[in-house]
């Protein structure tokens, strides 16, 4: 029985082609996003499973309260660690980690390698709670002794190419010239995605000693630091609310400060990868993002969903005798819809063997998109089948128990009796089913345009400063500081494609902030508010043509000696004209002068309150440089780049010279956006893509439906161009019946997204039109693949038969 | 072996009804080979397709083999079409996705005979219409009257008790109709299957022994 099922399905498939064709694409396209979706989904749900009892582990993170401005940090004060393990019973183990990002330079044997944010201070009990394979030394002695590390066998092969484990151990790795330490242990890389994903381990006793001490705060209780991470596994029975109050009691006992509070809470392992409130040391999954993603992929799912019942049904008739002669054969309603419904599976099947072999390539083309850990590999996983399986069953029994119902409910007498062939299936339906179709197609293409229009708007606004021309470059963070740089200054300066030098922190619009709490007595009242501040000598504000609206410019100063604010914050301290603020003290320094307002970030953030300062003993690590316009007595840029590195390598031999390019990094500003545009640019092009498939299926029906009308029209002296619009202009009636419900449709959504943006795009009307006319377009040149040829047929062939 | 009581077919027409069939009385016999003649419209094949169980009538009663069908529900029902009744129809109605070899065994599917019995039935069937050379060959690639030939094999194929067969050589030629109505006489004396025909053909109607008119849903005495 199932065998002459498939036989007919298999026949059916193959003497459909161009219809089956058409379905087994969309499928396709539908079947291999839902894969992707998959597999992203089932990577990001992958991290930190591997740990031993990883529903006991906790990270213990701190939420700091300013005010009533709540942050929330990753990491702790370094004390804190120490309280936990002597005066929480439930915990179990506690392993307190630094991450080391403070560490510029390695030397083993003599070569230079760079920081690649790794390293950590841990002990033992940071390798029981995060289980490595030990190739060479124990978690038990290893990491006991100052001057200790224990590396990952990847980073042994690049220090130390070529030799076995056991024979790293003993060698020397010197840190930031100062720290010697010897190799006493070699653990396999993790074989699993992790947040943990360190690999180097300094032994966490070597931070007792020297500096290191003072700089990483061991005894400073109100210093939370994200590096200094604490990891806890409690006992079993523990209650997690109970350990949070005991937390922040103990916390309390040690208050030091009076402005803020900070309390302890406990972050659950699983919790860790998804958080975007913490900050992972790894990349934060956004949940957000993959339910946008599982979103796309359904939405073309059922868009391939759509096409298999419409063209099923439009084509209904031509199976309706095949259903009249097996029900007169003594076939049972039940079987019949077997039978369609194998037809269905078959299909599907195809399909997502189709997929299966296209998505590795998928990956590889994708894989901006993707995270950076996920492979090709994943999908030769059993899981990966079991999913291709569930979703093969599923979309056949959705896409295919409504045509199964059509095709299997024929009564033999209406069928085999007459001659004639009545359409079947519920017209309306396949009407509804195509508008939906382009609903979601024309919707993806107006948020597409939306995005782009939002990010061209956030690249081409006058950003209130000179953004052109402008190099930034960061100098070493060790070092004999200033006079190193007043050096590389002075070398700079003297370049003749340079036009200005300047040293200062941040350039005026960069990704993140720095801000203070700024106190203003206006009278008796005091003033408190919230400052962005910049650092930067003269120079500064000349280099990047801040515009001056009252007093002077700032002289450069080892520590901060004056303020120069800007408009906003000139109202937020409480003043309306910028010349009444000039020579106030505000937070104990002299204000000198009021600078326009510009743009601080991008345009999800509001101008803020700020005040530049010069501070050049402890912030003008950065070196930015105005460049002269190329062009202008033939100026090369890459010239003046490698003046400035030969000069630096003068000044700094051993630290390489990088560069960046402040338009540039502006633009990666809205990296987020163009990917968001480019992931939205795909959907739409396959939602149409899909749907247009699906209306082509639906002409290619109906022309042939309609040969002999059209072959009598074109006797009776219709032309070409007439016989066109009559067959399409059906189908581009629903076309813009879909768009004229995407309209209130998009606008929501997009206003609904622009609404994070503090700048934003206006919804211009023509937006919309454009997003229609451009549907309209396609869809006509979709159609005309089958009703030109039509339109152009030769009537007598037409007419002929019969 | 059939027996109709006061069977009529109605449909609605503004306030009124149009009777296609009224009141007909009718006992087909095991064995017999009747044949329904009359002219268009008259309601044969309307009446062939309510002793298939194709159609219901709207009054009446219908007994088949002794037991009312209107009170059978569609599992019984199927189980007819399954074992007892085989259909002939004129415009042949072979499935065109399925070779001469599997139209044929397509009955044999639903009534769940096993597959080696399947074989040799069919094998069987073939061997007496000399078709085993064709059994490969799709419907549209045989001429008409051997179309028809692989229908009344499809018919017979599962050994029903009554073939029903709705103008079976209505689309063949004269030599192809002598041909098929005496393979229907040759099953009705051999292999004592009942044959009821709808024909127009006076010719045909010579095959059986007997002949019921049909004039405007009446039968003619």
């Amino acid at each position: 029985m199932l065998k002459n099922f498939l036989l007919v399905s298999f026949r059916n498939i193959w003497r459909n082609k161009a219809f089956s064709i058409i379905n087994i694409m969309g499928l396709v396209v539908g079947i291999s996003a839902a894969l992707m979706v998959y597999l992203v989904v089932h990577y990001e749900n992958s991290f930190d499973r591997f740990e031993k009892d990883g529903d006991h582990i906790y990270r213990v993170v701190t939420e700091i309260d300013f005010n009533g401005d709540i942050i929330k940090n990753s990491g702790i004060a370094a004390p804190v660690a120490g309280m936990v393990a002597n005066y929480i019973p439930a915990a179990e183990t506690v392993a307190p980690f630094f991450e080391n990002d403070i560490t510029g330079r390695i030397t083993v044997n003599g070569k230079d390698f760079k920081n690649g944010k790794d390293i950590i201070y841990a002990d033992k009990n940071y390798f029981s709670l995060i289980p490595h394979q030990w190739l060479a030394g124990s978690p038990e002695t290893s990491l006991q002794q100052p001057f200790k590390v224990v590396l990952t066998s990847g980073k042994a092969a690049a220090y130390f190419p070529g030799l076995p484990a056991e024979a790293v151990l003993g060698k020397e790795i010197i840190y930031d010239d100062t720290i010697r330490t010897t190799v006493s242990g070699i653990v396999a890389d993790l074989q699993y995605p992790s947040d943990f994903a360190n690999k180097e381990f300094i032994s966490l006793a070597t931070l007792q000693s020297n500096g290191l001490k003072e700089m990483y705060s061991l005894d400073q209780w109100n210093s939370v630091n994200a590096s200094s991470q604490l990891l806890v596994k409690l006992n079993a029975s523990a209650n997690v609310p109970k350990v949070t109050a005991q937390l922040t009691k103990l916390k309390d006992e040690h208050r030091v400060d009076d402005y803020t509070k900070t309390t302890l809470h406990l972050q659950a392992l699983r919790d860790i990868h998804f958080n975007k409130d913490y900050t992972a040391q790894g990349r934060p999954a956004s949940l957000t993002r993959l339910y946008a993603l599982g979103g796309v992929a359904l939405a073309l799912l059922l868009l391939a969903g759509i096409n298999f019942i419409n063209l099923t049904t439009a084509q209904a008739a031509r199976r309706a005798r095949e259903t009249g002669i097996r029900k007169s054969l003594g076939s049972s309603f039940p079987q019949l819809i077997t039978q369609f419904l194998s037809e269905t599976l078959l299909l599907t099947l195809l399909a997502c063997i189709l997929s299966a072999l296209v998505t590795p390539l998928l990956i590889v083309a994708f894989h901006s998109f993707l995270p950076v850990g996920l492979t090709a590999m994943a999908l030769y996983s059993w899981q990966t089948a079991l999913f291709l399986a569930g979703l093969c069953i599923a979309i056949t029994l959705l896409a295919g128990i409504y045509p199964a119902m059509v095709l299997a409910r024929f009564e033999p007498v209406a069928v085999l009796k007459t001659q004639v062939q009545s359409a079947a299936g519920k017209l309306w339906l396949r009407k509804t089913l195509t508008v939906s179709q382009f609903v979601v197609a024309q919707v993806f293409i107006i948020a597409t345009i939306i995005v782009s229009k939002q990010v061209h708007f956030s690249l081409s606004r006058d950003p209130g400063f000179r953004k052109d021309a402008v190099v930034t470059v960061r100098t070493p963070f060790r070092g004999d500081g200033a006079s190193q740089r007043n050096t590389l200054q002075e070398k700079w300066s003297a370049i003749p494609e340079i036009a200005m030098v300047s040293q200062g922190g941040m350039p005026p619009l960069f990704r993140g902030f720095i801000s203070s709490t700024f106190r203003y007595h206006k009278g008796d009242k005091e003033i408190n508010k919230n400052v962005e501040i910049r650092y930067g000598d003269s120079a500064y504000a000349k280099l990047y043509d801040l515009k001056f609206v009252a007093g002077r410019n700032l002289r450069t100063s080892d520590t901060i000696a004056e303020w120069v604010l800007n408009e906003k914050a000139v109202t937020a301290l409480g003043f309306r004209n910028p010349q009444d603020v000039i020579g106030e003290i505000v937070q104990n320094h002299p204000v000198v002068g009021v600078v326009k307002n510009f743009y601080t970030s991008s345009t999800r953030k509001e101008i803020p309150a700020l005040a530049i300062a010069s501070d050049a003993s402890r912030q003008h690590r950065n070196m930015h440089v105005l460049l002269r316009a190329p062009g202008e007595n033939s100026i090369v840029w890459k010239h003046a780049l490698e003046k400035m590195e030969k000069a630096w390598k003068e000044v700094y031999p051993r630290e390489t010279f990088s560069y960046n390019f402040l338009d540039k990094s502006i633009e990666a500003l809205y990296e987020e956006e163009r990917r968001t545009g480019q992931l939205l640019n795909w959907c739409a092009g396959l939602a149409f893509f899909i749907s247009a498939l699906g209306l082509l299926g639906l002409v290619i029906f109906t022309t042939n439906q309609r040969t002999r009308e059209i072959g009598i029209r074109k006797v009776l002296g219709a032309s070409v161009w007439q016989m066109v619009t009559l067959l399409t202009s059906d189908f581009m009636k629903l076309v813009g019946i879909a768009f004229v419900l995407a309209i209130p449709l998009s606008w929501w959504a997009m206003q609904h997204w622009l609404s994070s943006y503090a700048y934003r795009t206006p919804l211009s009307w023509w937006v919309f039109a454009a997003g229609g006319g451009l549907m309209a377009i396609l869809a006509l040149a979709t159609m005309s693949i089958k009703t030109i040829r039509a339109a152009l047929s030769n009537p007598v062939n037409a007419l002929k038969s019969e | 072996m059939i027996q109709l009581q006061k069977i009529s077919r109605h449909y609605p027409v503004g306030f009124g009804k149009n009777y296609i069939l009224k009141d007909i009385d009718l006992t087909i016999n095991e064995g017999e080979f009747v044949s329904i003649m009359g002219p268009s419209g008259s309601g044969k094949s309307t009446l062939l397709h309510i002793l298939g169980l194709l159609e219901e009538p709207s009054e009446g009663q219908y007994l088949f083999e002794g037991e009312r069908v209107d009170k059978m529900n569609e599992k019984k029902r199927t189980q007819l079409h399954r074992g007892s009744i085989g259909f002939v129809f004129q415009a042949y109605h072979l499935i065109d996705e399925l070779t001469v070899y599997e139209n044929i065994e397509t009955p044999l599917l639903y009534k769940n005979i096993p597959a080696s019995e399947r074989k040799s039935r069919v094998a069987d069937v073939l061997d007496r219409f000399n078709m085993v050379a064709k059994k490969d060959l799709f419907p549209n690639q045989l001429s008409g009257g051997q179309q028809q030939l692989v229908g009344i094999a499809r018919a017979i194929v599962a050994e029903p008790r009554v073939i029903l067969a709705d103008e079976p050589t209505g689309n063949l030629h004269s030599d192809q109709a002598k041909v098929i109505m005496q393979l229907f006489k040759h099953l009705n004396e051999q292999d004592k299957i009942t044959i009821v025909q709808v024909t127009h053909s006076d010719v045909n109607a010579t095959y059986g022994n007997r002949v019921i008119q049909i004039r405007d849903g009446h039968i003619q005495p």
